[in-house]
């Protein structure tokens, strides 16, 4: 039997084999990259995180006390390098439990729609360079996170 | 995060459950927008304190269900006028494999109905043979609300678990799922014989006439 009539006996056999190895790289591939995201930091469940939450608008004082009193840590979700310009203030404010206006006042914005304004728009708007402004408000939040 | 989610995803946190209704209801008539990845991205928006996850997954399930029902009326009412104005169609309607196909499904829809939510394809394909073939819609509507609740739990869950890591899931469940996929297809194609030879029996042939 010659290997052409060979193979057109076997294909089905062949074809099978052929998808166990792709299936088996494909699994490979993905625990490497389960391990890669998770030595990253990048695997983590958020409930370990969601358990330190207390009520966001409270002033930094009564947060301070509440924490004391139940030896709880605020923990913002988003770290400001997270950031980016795709982002609405509104949601970086929400996340990074900033202030409704703290990025208002420190950047001056005048903008009507603050903060129901993405980054990029926000930029553009005011001339700046959308990169500059993502550096600054990256600083800005880093700012206020260290401080409370 | 692929160029077209990061597209739409600042419209979610501008105009919320809204968009949110809008992009799911779109993807369930089968347009091409990534609405398991804006899912699980709103999740962890959810996670985060950015929205309700009871009212995403509640906002979710009732824009897939709106849109497959859409899907399946427009069939039922139009589907073989539609199909039978063009050739390729026509044939495809007469073909005895898809007469197998459309007997099968109507014998027992719940199964294909309730797996075929988790991908989008299967969905539009299914929600289409359905209404083709007078699935009775209660029986439809049943196993369609139990797909889309299953649906948007997965994804909903993948997102509000990781929260702020669900880039990174996101992008390791849908690597995993594209050659999941392709392997299906392969197993399909491998053993469509069988598969046809299964389905083709005189009372499945009887029921269709």
């Amino acid at each position: 039997m010659d290997i052409r009539t060979a193979l057109k006996k076997h294909w089905t056999v062949i074809a099978i084999i052929g998808l166990i190895f792709v299936l088996f790289f494909e699994a490979q591939y993905f625990i490497h990259s389960v391990e890669h995201f998770y030595s990253q930091g990048e695997l983590r469940p958020m409930y370990r995180h969601r358990e330190t939450e207390i009520v966001p608008q409270a002033s930094p004082s009564a947060k301070a006390t509440i924490a004391t009193v139940k030896n709880v840590t605020v923990t913002p979700t988003l770290n400001a390098s997270s950031i980016q310009l795709w982002m609405t203030f509104d949601y970086i404010n929400v996340v990074c439990k900033l202030p409704t206006n703290y990025l208002k006042d420190i950047l001056g914005a005048n903008d009507p729609r603050y903060p129901n304004v993405r980054l990029d728009t926000y930029a553009t708007r005011s001339g700046i360079d959308p990169q500059v402004l993502l550096r600054t408000v990256q600083q800005y939040v880093a700012s206020y996170q260290n401080t409370h | 995060m692929d160029a077209f989610a990061q597209t739409i995803l600042p419209y979610i946190l501008l105009y919320k459950y809204w968009a949110l209704f809008i992009v799911t209801f779109l993807s369930s008539l089968a347009i091409p927008i990534p609405a398991g990845t804006l899912l699980v991205a709103s999740s962890a928006f959810a996670s985060q304190g950015y929205f309700n996850i009871i009212i995403v997954l509640v906002v979710v399930i009732v824009a897939n269900i709106i849109g497959d029902n859409i899907c399946f009326w427009i069939s039922r009412l139009y589907g073989r006028r539609i199909f039978e104005r063009f050739s390729f169609t026509r044939k495809v309607l007469d073909s005895k494999n898809f007469r197998l196909i459309e007997a099968k499904i109507k014998q027992r829809p719940g199964f294909v109905i309730f797996i075929s939510r988790f991908e989008a394809i299967a969905t539009l394909s299914v929600n289409i043979v359905c209404g083709l073939s007078g699935v009775s819609y209660q029986r439809y509507m049943v196993f369609e609300a139990i797909g889309a609740v299953g649906d948007a739990l997965l994804y909903g869950m993948v997102g509000y678990i990781f929260g702020d890591s669900w880039e990174a899931v996101n992008n390791l469940i849908g690597n995993f799922s594209i050659i999941v996929f392709v392997v299906l297809i392969g197993c399909v194609i491998l053993f469509w014989k069988r598969i046809m030879k299964n389905l083709s029996t005189e009372h499945l042939l009887e029921n269709t006439k």
